[in-house]
């Protein structure tokens, strides 16, 4: 088969199928094959500074941001040196255009022009994956005021991953929910896992905005901590308000539950989700997630096929437990101590509500 | 009900309309015309590869129309062709294009799969050998490709 008888179209269509290596070889076939093998090769990208191609990567994206996709970037101790990659590769970096910009003398003409180039450069980012730990808060802060200031992804970026990959620092991260939402309104998945990692309180903002009519997310999948479900202030599920669109949500622990399930307010959770997200298909959990959470009256409806398939197994382990004590993580809690638990979780939280709101 | 295709050489083929709207162009062709016995004039399409498009039709008649998934891994496996499926495209590459055409998915993926197969452990001339592409580069601009590019090259 002649080469011209592949449009590049198909070609496009061919090399998704092909491994980086393969990818490589395909970029010496021709100019044709090398234009679709390079726009495949830089559409996905995994950076990590541990790897030895890490260098020459971050030199080679540099001219090649447009082509950029996605991206899953794992940042570690001395990530400061990142900074400047960072910068260069995923903002409109001043100081690494090709023109002088320290000329007094740029016509308005020029310097349109080369903000149009700068754009047409710019990433059209999907996908952001972020791997760290609590001491690179400060460059997830970088990326997120940046990302705000840059229109362009805020309205193609679809999923955004924060992975807190290690439990060694002492610091946490503080993540606001109701921020990221804000500043993405185009995102459709949001996780958000790992360790150290804690939520800001609800934003009272929100709490004024939603007396009126607001617009809704489009966010279509959540993953979380359940240390969501400790987060304070009258206002903290308020977001939920706008999330009419979620149809799964995925609640994933590294800690242990008894490290916040005393301050849990997992009934005014469940009430928020029945009351705003309708199109909710799935609850999913993994990790040591709070055996109340199963045993939760609002949640239970046939909408969630998992929560009710784990009851079973749930049931079945506060059995186990019962049998041998001190086996099972669970040893005193039985069936009966669920309950009363539950009934004594839900009268907290409503005179928790009372401190808040004398008089609701 | 049987429709009646024709090829840029102007043969008539008579398809099942079952057969036919594994084709999206021809599904929504003859939706958008109704009722109607007049035939469809596929201008892109020889009669060769209309045989054997029809054929890859008539043995899939009976599959799901397909759900496309757009979640799907980038750099998905290319290893899950069906061995009839694999014997009837060692045929003719201008399936491929026919399946673009006619919108067929599953065919168009089938066909991706098996030139993306061939193209698997093979050098670049190997490469160029397989599909009869000329090499267009000049030594430097290949020595170019070679340097800004090396960080793939043993991933």
């Amino acid at each position: 088969m002649p080469s011209s008888s592949i449009p590049t179209e198909i070609l496009t269509l061919i090399l998704r199928h092909l491994s980086i290596q393969e990818l490589h070889h395909c970029l010496f076939v021709s100019h044709q094959w090398y234009d679709t093998a390079e726009a495949q090769l830089y559409s996905n990208v995994t950076l990590n500074a541990f790897q030895k191609t890490y260098k020459p990567l971050i030199a080679a994206l540099k001219t090649r941001r447009h082509l950029i996709r996605s991206i899953q970037w794992w940042f570690a101790k001395g990530c400061e040196l990142y900074e400047s990659d960072l910068l260069a590769i995923l903002f409109d970096n001043p100081s690494s255009a090709e023109t002088d910009t320290h000329s007094e003398e740029f016509s308005q003409d020029q310097l349109s022009k080369q903000h149009r180039s700068q754009v047409s450069r710019r990433p059209g980012l999907r996908e952001f994956s972020f791997v760290g730990d609590g001491r690179s808060e400060w460059l997830l802060e970088l990326v997120m005021s940046n990302l705000t200031t840059t229109a362009l992804t805020m309205t193609t970026l679809t999923t955004l991953t924060l992975h807190f990959a290690y439990g060694l620092g002492a610091e946490t991260y503080i993540v606001d929910l109701d921020r990221i939402l804000a500043t993405f309104p185009y995102l459709q998945n949001l996780s958000i896992d790992g360790w150290m990692h804690d939520y800001s309180p609800g934003s009272a903002t929100d709490a004024v905005t939603t007396e009126v009519e607001t617009h809704q997310y489009r966010l279509e999948s959540l993953t979380f901590d359940p240390r969501l479900m400790c987060r304070e202030g009258p206002d903290a599920f308020l977001v939920f308000r706008r999330l009419g669109n979620l149809k799964s949500i995925n609640i994933k622990s590294l800690l242990s539950p008894y490290d916040c399930s005393q301050m849990s307010r997992p009934w005014t959770f469940g009430r928020a989700l029945k009351e705003n997200c309708p199109k909710l298909e799935s609850v999913d959990t993994s990790g040591t997630v709070a055996l109340w959470l199963y045993d939760l009256p609002v949640l239970w409806s046939s909408k969630f096929p998992y929560l009710t398939s784990s009851l079973g197994e749930v049931a079945a382990s506060v059995q186990q437990a019962d049998e041998t004590p001190g086996g099972a993580a669970y040893e005193t809690m039985t069936v009966e101590h669920l309950r009363r638990r539950l009934q004594e979780q839900e009268l907290q939280e409503i005179s928790f509500r009372w401190e808040f709101k004398p008089g609701s | 009900m049987t429709v009646i295709l024709v090829s840029s050489d102007n043969q008539d083929f008579k398809v099942d309309k079952e057969v036919a709207e594994r084709s999206i162009l021809i599904k929504n062709m003859l939706e958008d015309v109704g009722e109607s016995d007049s035939p469809i004039p596929l201008p892109n399409v020889t009669a060769a590869v209309l045989t054997k498009v029809i054929e890859y039709c008539e043995h899939h008649r009976n599959d799901p129309v397909q759900v496309p998934e757009e979640t799907d891994d980038p750099r998905k496996r290319s290893n899950d062709i069906e061995e009839w499926d694999m014997k009837f495209m060692q045929v003719d590459h201008e399936i491929i294009l026919a399946a673009n055409y006619l919108d067929i998915k599953p065919l168009l993926d089938v066909g991706c799969k098996t030139v993306a197969n061939i193209i698997k452990g093979k050098t670049p001339e190997e490469i160029r050998k397989a599909f009869n592409i000329v090499n267009d580069f000049t030594p430097e601009e290949e020595a170019q490709i070679k340097k800004e590019n090396e960080w793939a090259e043993d991933r």
